[in-house]
Parts: C-alpha cells; structure tokens; sequence
C-alpha cells in the first residue's frame, strides 16, 4: 500500500495494533505462547522483629525474593510494596493490620529483568522504626512483582505475595507509649517458662483501646484446625500446637474497655498430668475479638523444660 | 523439555527455601517460610486486534489464566495505555478514551476481580471487549496498552 494511502486510512481509522505485529484489518491474531510468572517465598512470617534494626533477609535467614519467568522471553518486573487493603493482593488475616508504611519493607531494587526460562533473586530488607508504640504489632504488607508493561506486550502478569511482621513483644512496664492502631493486646505473646505436666499457670495481658469509644471484647481460644485454616495463623517455628485449646481459658469471656485506657485480662494455662511436652514446647492462640469484629490475638508460649543436663549450661 | 527444566528449576527453589524455613532465631528475629507458591499462567499470550474504525467494538478470543501455584488464588485485571498518543482507559468510548471489559466488567487502572478462589492448578477463562476511542482522537498509526493479569493467594 502507498505510503499515502496507508496515512489517509490510519487518519480515517484509529489503528489499534496490541503488538508489533500487524494483523488483518479486523482479525485477531493471538494464538502466542504462554505467558508464566511464579515467585517464592508465597508467604513469610517474620517474628520478634526489633525496633530499629535494619534486617536483610538473605543475610540472617538465607531468604531471597526469587522471581521465575516462565516463558520464551525476557521480562522486565517492576518490585514494590503496598499496604494489603489498597492492593490487588489479597487482605491481611485476621489479627493483622496493614503495615502502616509499606516502605519499611523493601528490595534492593525497583525493577529487575529475567531471562526467558530463567529466574532471578533480589534481596529483601526490613526496618521499622524504633518507637515504642511499634511493639506488640502485627502487620501485613504485600509485596508487588509486576509485569512491566512494554508497547510490544498486550499481556503481562503480576503476582503479589503477602508477608506478615510480628514485631517484639514487650510488656507494660518496658513501654511508655501505648500501642499503635485502635486495639492492641500488650505484651503480643506470653511465654510460660518452667511449666510441666500437671501444673497450672496464671498471666495477664493488657487489651488497650484506643478508639473514641468503649468497647467490648471477647475471648476465644482456637484450635490448630480453625488457626491454620480458617484464620491462616502460622506458629512459631520449634513449637507445636497446644494439643487441646480447653487447656487455656481467660478468668472472664468478655470485658468492656473504656475508650483510651487498657485492662488486664487474666488467663490460666493447666497441662494435664499424663502429657509430654514436645521439642521447643507448645503454642496455642487467644483471638481477642471486638465488638465490631476487629480481631487481634495473643500468641501464648509454653517452652519445654530445659533438660538436667542443659539447666546449668548457662 | 523447557517446561520440564522450569519446574525443576522451581521445585529446587522450594526445597532450598524449606532448608532454611526456620532459620531464626539470627539477630533476634525468627523468620517462618510458608512452602506457598504464588504463580500464574495466561494462554494466549498476547492480543493482536488489527486495524478498526474509531469508536468500534473488537471482541478477543477466550483467553485461559492458569493458577499453576500450589495454594488457592484470587486474579485480578486491570489495564494501562503504553500507546503514544496518551489515550486511557474510561468507562466509554471517548476521544482518547478507550473502554476496556470483560464481560460487563470495566476494566481501568485499579485491578478488578476476574475470578475467586481459584484452585491449585485451575483456570479461568475470559474474553476482552476493546471499543477504540471516538472520532477526532490522536493517532499516530499504532497504539498499544497492557491488560495486566495479577494472581495473589485466596
């Protein structure tokens, strides 16, 4: 077609060509390979995470963000963070919240380009802040890795990972500052030392509210099914799962709490006789719900006892 | 065979990650692995519509995306012009707007569900509605945009 011609008809039709190559007016041409994007780790959990130290995944956990293209070329991926709630990624479970700046959560570059049939790594970091009210959180935060759209590309893909940060757990006397967000449970985990078969234990938390309001709470212990299932809460890694969830009750199954002040909620642990305890000892966890639905919950440790010959080791 | 080295390649990854599943406690923070695999697949690749008048309607083929990880997905889509002449997407065709739907879904910059729940080596199927911009839009001869396809865990 003359050079002309072919301007007078792009000028008449708005010529819309999705690739580099051009199709019959009309057509569709789009019988193109397979697009594949994957990336590992789909999901992390990072706990007791100080405040203000800076910590580079690879370097205390040997943990990279690998990225796999899986088709027949190259790719450029654009890498973010975002909060989950304003994400494509799917929303944090319950007991989480948002990670309040995603930029506390990054990779050691914003783009990074594959090969086809290939994959590459990048480092991932993670900061917060050191201020006080930071402690005792549990937050989510969604990972980005995009497809960079090309002019020659009519399809791309994108895959977001949702990690979870549980930052460390002190308790009320250690803090001067209450927690962030609405409704904090202080400390956030609970350890109790030197318990065996048979005995009984007594603790405390604090629920803190921090809404306009009073509110109203109330008290659940889960089982492994419903935390692994349902509510997608991963355990502390060398413990297991406390057996049996009647093992632990709180002193009152709900409690008002008056808006901006904290109240301690008392909880008993009690090990049947006839147990063993387990390597690294048991976790079970304590869903605080409120209200309105919002839920946090209180993770509560039972270690094993040292064994006599590990008891005076340190 | 390239498919083949591609899952060994992703199987090695995910033996490596367990070995260092639970690392911590280093530096006083525990980092926990979950063996999850987020991953996505779209056939065609790519969508070719061809030359068509101002303000028309192109339909694609279906198009097949693939949940090829190993825990149930959500797949969201969303668009983005790469075209040189500055057109976005809209709610309706407009000058140098164009309108981009998947069934009576519009489909714009924010993601917008495509499916729900889809299982470990499922699929979902869909087709694209492209209405090119009205009459007196700029054009250059050849536009382009990105339909985007995102896959996160259910």
């Amino acid at each position: 077609m003359p050079c002309k011609n072919r301007i007078a008809l792009l000028s008449a039709a708005l010529a819309l060509l999705a690739t580099a190559v051009a199709a019959p007016a009309g057509g569709a041409r789009d019988q193109q390979p397979v697009l594949g994007l994957a990336v590992q780790p789909g999901g992390l959990l990072m706990q007791d995470v100080k405040l203000g130290e800076t910590y580079d995944l690879q370097q205390v956990a040997g943990i990279t963000l690998a990225i796999f293209n899986q088709d027949g070329q190259a790719h450029a991926y654009l890498l973010s963070t975002h909060r989950p709630s304003q994400s494509g990624g799917s929303k944090p479970p319950p007991g989480y919240t948002d990670l309040p700046d995603p930029s506390w959560f990054w990779f050691e570059r914003t783009e990074v380009t594959v090969p086809a049939q290939s994959s590459s790594q990048v480092r991932m970091y993670l900061r917060i802040p050191d201020d006080q009210q930071y402690a005792n959180q549990r937050w989510s935060v969604t990972a980005g890795v995009t497809g960079k759209p090309r002019p020659d590309e009519s399809i791309a893909l994108a895959v977001y990972p949702r990690y979870e940060i549980e930052t460390v757990a002190l308790g009320r006397p250690e803090l001067q500052h209450k927690p962030d967000g609405e409704f904090g449970l202080v400390p956030s985990t609970v350890v109790l030392e030197g318990m065996h078969p048979g005995d009984w234990r007594e603790s405390e938390f604090y629920i803190c509210n921090s809404d306009r309001r009073g509110r109203r709470y109330r008290f659940r212990v889960v089982s492994q099914d419903e935390a692994e299932g349902k509510l997608h809460i991963t355990k502390s890694p060398a413990f297991s799962w406390m057996p049996d969830p009647g093992w632990m009750r709180t002193r009152e199954a709900r409690v008002f709490v008056r808006h901006n002040l904290a109240m301690p909620v008392r909880f008993r642990v009690k090990l049947p006789r006839s147990v063993v305890l387990p390597d690294g000892g048991w976790e079970s966890i304590l869903l605080v719900t409120r209200d309105d639905g919002l839920t946090r919950f209180l993770r509560v440790r039972v270690p094993s006892p040292p064994t006599p010959g590990q008891e005076g080791a340190n | 065979m390239r498919r083949l080295l591609m899952l060994c390649l992703v199987v090695a990854a995910l033996l490596a990650l367990a070995s260092s599943a639970f690392a911590g406690p280093s530096a006083g923070i525990t980092v926990t692995v979950t063996l999850q695999s987020i991953s996505v697949g779209v056939s065609p690749g790519s969508w070719a519509i061809g030359v068509i008048t101002a303000g028309t309607l192109a339909t694609s083929s279906t198009f097949t995306a693939t949940n090829n990880g190993n825990v149930a997905e959500d797949f969201t889509i969303s668009t983005v012009a790469t075209s040189p002449d500055g057109w976005a997407p809209g709610g309706s065709s407009a000058v140098d707007q164009y309108w981009l739907q998947f069934g009576t879904t519009t489909i714009g910059t924010s993601p917008v569900a495509l499916a729900s729940n889809v299982a470990a080596s499922g699929n979902s199927t869909f087709s694209l509605k492209f209405t090119a911009p009205a009459t007196g839009s700029a054009a250059t001869g050849q536009d382009s945009f990105t339909v985007t396809v995102a896959a996160a865990a259910h």
